[in-house]
């Protein structure tokens, strides 16, 4: 990731001192955030509420460790909320059903929209996402975002498995390289 | 994305398909992707009281106060459970109040979860951990303490290697002697943060009738469900 665009005030060293006016800002700057995730991986009324608490504690007790060279506040909290909400499915066994889902790939594949104030980097991750492919854009979000796992993804849509994992292994390499500032093109022309 | 130690290259699924490995991908990337992609889901809106317990919860996380009330069961969360760190730092407060009155501004630490353990669990029982062959835990110290009648546990570390939580992290498995023909339970992720001693509360997946056998094995972020055991560090078991 190259370029940039000035991000807002990181909150977290702040929060790490203790400072309640950082606390408060975190939460109403995040919360958003961390309740979009958990709803798109499925979680629903209580348990997204709970989780989303489950995220912060997570978030304070990581405060001191976030570096803002590294990486964009918004992106070391979703990385958090990730986590924790993957751990949590995985206990819970919350997983998705592939018959439920009864996927077809189509071309209106999932559409990335605006409606969260997203970090520099995942505005330019949704710019790339919208050049794949309709198919190769649902691959990616069954994947990443609903948490289905390759063999789900083979069964809900029908694909073969090998199917399934290189048609993500060419998305996820198209998205690196278009991150990277480097040629879409070359990246499909080389994995096809 | 960058390779940085920062954000290395993991597998970030946490089951244990093999196949899962076959298409490998950072961290970062994957939370900018879910970021720009679940924008586009309907997440609905922040329900409206989340935003408050929110902040009840820092404030206990951050200033816990021990002539705080304890909150009412589901007074602070929809499912009637307070998030288990808040309850565990609001206890230690409580700790706090009954056995070091002078000290009431120091903030709650699993230390005195521990002890407090020790003190009131008839059946807790701290068995020491056990060096096995890998080069993170050669230096390791310290012990597990257990009670299964609470379910409650702690893990004591000293030089115990550091890791980098992005690229992987330590867990625990509890060996039940009721489930012989089954995988150990789960016992929680968890970190290492430095080289001073830790004490790290037991997370149990599943109710353990008779915890026998403990062990720690270093694992890809976010844990996994069957351990492979390749990073086997120690182990801590009854005579």
């Amino acid at each position: 990731m190259t370029s940039k665009r000035a991000q807002p005030e990181a909150l977290l060293p702040a929060v790490a001192s203790g400072e309640p006016d950082a606390v408060d800002r975190t939460i109403r700057r995040y919360a958003p955030l961390v309740w979009s995730l958990a709803r798109s991986m499925g979680f629903d009324g209580p348990s997204a509420e709970d989780v989303v608490q489950d995220v912060f504690i997570d978030v304070w007790e990581s405060a001191a460790r976030y570096d803002p060279n590294r990486s964009e506040e918004a992106t070391f909290i979703a990385m958090i909320a990730r986590r924790r909400l993957i751990d949590l499915r995985r206990r819970l066994g919350r997983r998705a059903q592939p018959e439920a889902l009864e996927v077809e790939l189509a071309e209106d594949a999932p559409e990335v929209g605006s409606s969260l104030e997203l970090s520099d980097e995942a505005r330019r991750a949704r710019a790339a996402i919208g050049k794949l492919e309709p198919k190769q854009r649902q691959l990616v979000d069954l994947w990443i975002v609903r948490g289905l796992s390759h063999s789900q993804i083979a069964a809900a849509t029908g694909l073969p498995l090998g199917t399934v994992k290189s048609g993500l292994r060419r998305a996820l390499e198209q998205v690196r390289a278009l991150l990277a500032g480097g040629s879409p093109g070359v990246v499909e022309e080389a994995s096809r | 994305m960058s390779s940085s130690p920062h954000d290395p290259r993991n597998p970030l699924r946490p089951d244990s398909e093999p196949e899962e490995s076959l298409v490998e991908m950072d961290e970062e990337l994957a939370a900018a992707i879910h970021m720009a992609m679940s924008s586009s889901t309907d997440e609905g809106d922040l329900p409206d009281d989340l935003e408050a317990r929110l902040q009840r919860d820092a404030e206990l996380f951050f200033w816990p106060s021990p002539t705080r009330t304890l909150p009412e069961p589901g007074a602070e969360r929809r499912s009637g459970r307070p998030a288990m760190a808040v309850v565990a730092l609001a206890v230690a407060a409580a700790v706090l109040l009954l056995f070091l009155p002078g000290v009431l501004t120091t903030a709650a630490s699993p230390e005195l979860l521990r002890t407090a353990l020790l003190d009131e669990a008839s059946d807790a029982v701290v068995l020491e951990w056990m060096r096995l062959e890998d080069a993170w835990g050669q230096q390791a110290e310290g012990d597990v303490v257990w009670s299964d009648e609470r379910q409650e546990g702690y893990m004591r570390f000293r030089a115990l290697e550091r890791n980098e939580p992005t690229a992987a992290q330590y867990q625990l498995w509890i060996f039940d002697s009721s489930r012989p023909d089954s995988p150990p339970v789960d016992g929680g992720v968890f970190d290492i943060v430095g080289s001073a001693e830790q004490v790290v509360p037991i997370d149990a997946a599943l109710e353990v009738d008779h915890a026998y056998q403990f062990a720690i094995t270093l694992e890809r972020p976010g844990g996994v469900v069957v351990s492979s055991q390749e990073r086997l560090l120690l182990l801590a078991a009854e005579d």
